[in-house]
């Protein structure tokens, strides 16, 4: 009886596999090496504007599926806008005045913050190719400024820092990966509570080590920092929802929801350093 | 098929991947075409083209993350072998409920991998969302197979010329 010949003795397509077995891991002791660099940004280079075609091919898809939004549903969502926009214009004439007060504080003490010249616009042209790690890729490298450890904001609140450049596309490690972490402040409470913020695996950030001692309620809005990061002090991160407080810890934490719609970004702005 | 037509297949998919499956979510997650195509290359073609689809399409994504370089590719390279030892071993892998449970199978090992890789908090809905992706994979891996079958009018066997 003739037997059929194993993977271990057909010589041909073994040659073949075990070649691409070894060129594979070239490629992954290349790039612990550095030498694929140029390759990878060249790859990100030749892909930019088709992954931008199939990104706004996704928001098309987007925009098809919210067209089937229930009418209630619609409803709900209009009332609850219109309840915080009469928040929001109440709170504008009384940040009106602050508003003026501080400026005139910050110029007496040299004190800068984000100002529209500061802010680079960028196009996002790739996603991180799984459910758990949050990355995206975006349409400005080191041509254009960017650099490593900056801050990237979409509508006034914070969506990550710049973690990889090259020289036309650059990575943004958003701030509800499980690995990021930056200093934040509690700005709605007199004293000011600090802690760090972390995103978790699933969903939603959480307001870590945060002491015992201090108060920090639902709805508060929690701001960054600027300790131990190249991220300006200020920037918006999100709102408290849920406060988790026992007796016997060391710390307190809370949950914290954030507007910022990560997966459907598609131009956010880097904090370029002056 | 042209080993062209299969680089630009490959190259479709990850762009895919990773640029409307990042904006458009079907259930909120991203599916694993990688994987769907490593396997149906496994049952279908020969073990080169499913090695060399899981090494350049493991590398192209890998390329595209910002982290664990070379993780996809040694996972896809293990898929890649693993169906190909089950052909040698004679096994036929070529029916439906084999692709579904080779795909669920893949789908958990890939998620509990990258799991593994993170430094930080789980959230109890992670594991609602490593369901909802099988849910997403299987259902694509099925309308895979039943396209393949009505193009074909049957299920193919597996042949020895296969392996070339």
């Amino acid at each position: 009886m003739k037997r059929r010949a194993g993977l271990l003795t057909r010589p041909g397509v073994n040659r073949r596999l075990f070649g691409l077995l070894g060129l594979g891991l070239l490629l992954i002791i290349a790039n612990s090496l550095g030498w694929l660099a140029p390759v990878r940004n060249a790859i990100g280079a030749i892909g930019k504007p088709i992954t931008t075609a199939t990104i706004r091919a996704g928001g098309g898809f987007d925009n098809f599926f919210s067209l089937f939004t229930p009418i209630s549903k619609l409803t709900a969502e209009n009332q609850k806008l219109k309840a915080q926009v009469a928040a929001l214009q109440q709170k504008i004439s009384s940040d009106t005045e602050l508003k003026a007060q501080n400026e005139a504080l910050r110029r007496q003490l040299g004190a800068g913050t984000i100002n529209p010249q500061q802010l680079a616009a960028a196009e996002v042209v790739g996603y991180q190719p799984d459910n758990f790690r949050q990355f995206i890729t975006i349409a400005k490298g080191s041509n254009d400024g960017i650099q490593v450890g900056m801050a990237v904001v979409t509508s006034g609140t914070l969506v990550g820092t710049v973690q990889e450049v090259g020289p036309q596309t650059a990575k943004v490690f958003l701030v509800i990966d499980p690995s990021f972490r930056v200093a934040a402040i509690d700005q709605d409470q007199p004293d000011r509570p600090t802690g760090t913020i972390h995103g978790q695996i699933g969903s939603g950030l959480i307001f870590d080590k945060i002491a015992q001692n201090q108060t920090i309620k639902p709805s508060d809005t929690v701001i960054t920092s600027g300790l131990g990061s190249g991220i300006p002090k200020g920037i918006i991160i999100g709102k408290v929802q849920t406060v988790d407080k026992r007796e016997n810890g060391v710390f307190q934490s809370a949950q914290v929801s954030t507007d910022v719609p990560f997966s459907k970004l598609e131009i956010v702005y880097v904090v370029v350093r002056p | 098929m042209k080993a062209v037509g299969k680089v630009l297949i490959i190259l479709g998919l990850v762009w895919v991947q990773v640029g409307l499956f990042g904006h458009w979510r079907p259930l909120g997650v991203m599916p694993n075409l990688m994987l769907l195509a490593v396997l149906f290359f496994g049952l279908y073609g020969s073990a080169t083209t499913t090695l060399g689809a899981a090494v350049f399409g493991g590398f192209l994504l890998d390329n595209a993350s910002t982290v664990d370089f070379g993780l996809r590719m040694a996972f896809y390279s293990v898929a890649a072998l693993g169906i190909i030892a089950s052909r040698q071993l004679g096994l036929r892998v070529d029916s439906l409920i084999t692709m579904l449970l080779a795909v669920t199978l893949g789908t958990i090992l890939f998620d509990l991998v990258i799991i593994s890789t993170v430094n930080g908090t789980i959230a109890g809905n992670a594991y609602s969302m490593i369901l909802s992706e099988v849910i997403v994979n299987d259902s694509l891996a099925l309308i895979l197979m039943l396209g393949r079958t009505s193009m074909s009018g049957q299920q193919s066997k597996p042949t020895k010329a296969a392996w070339a």
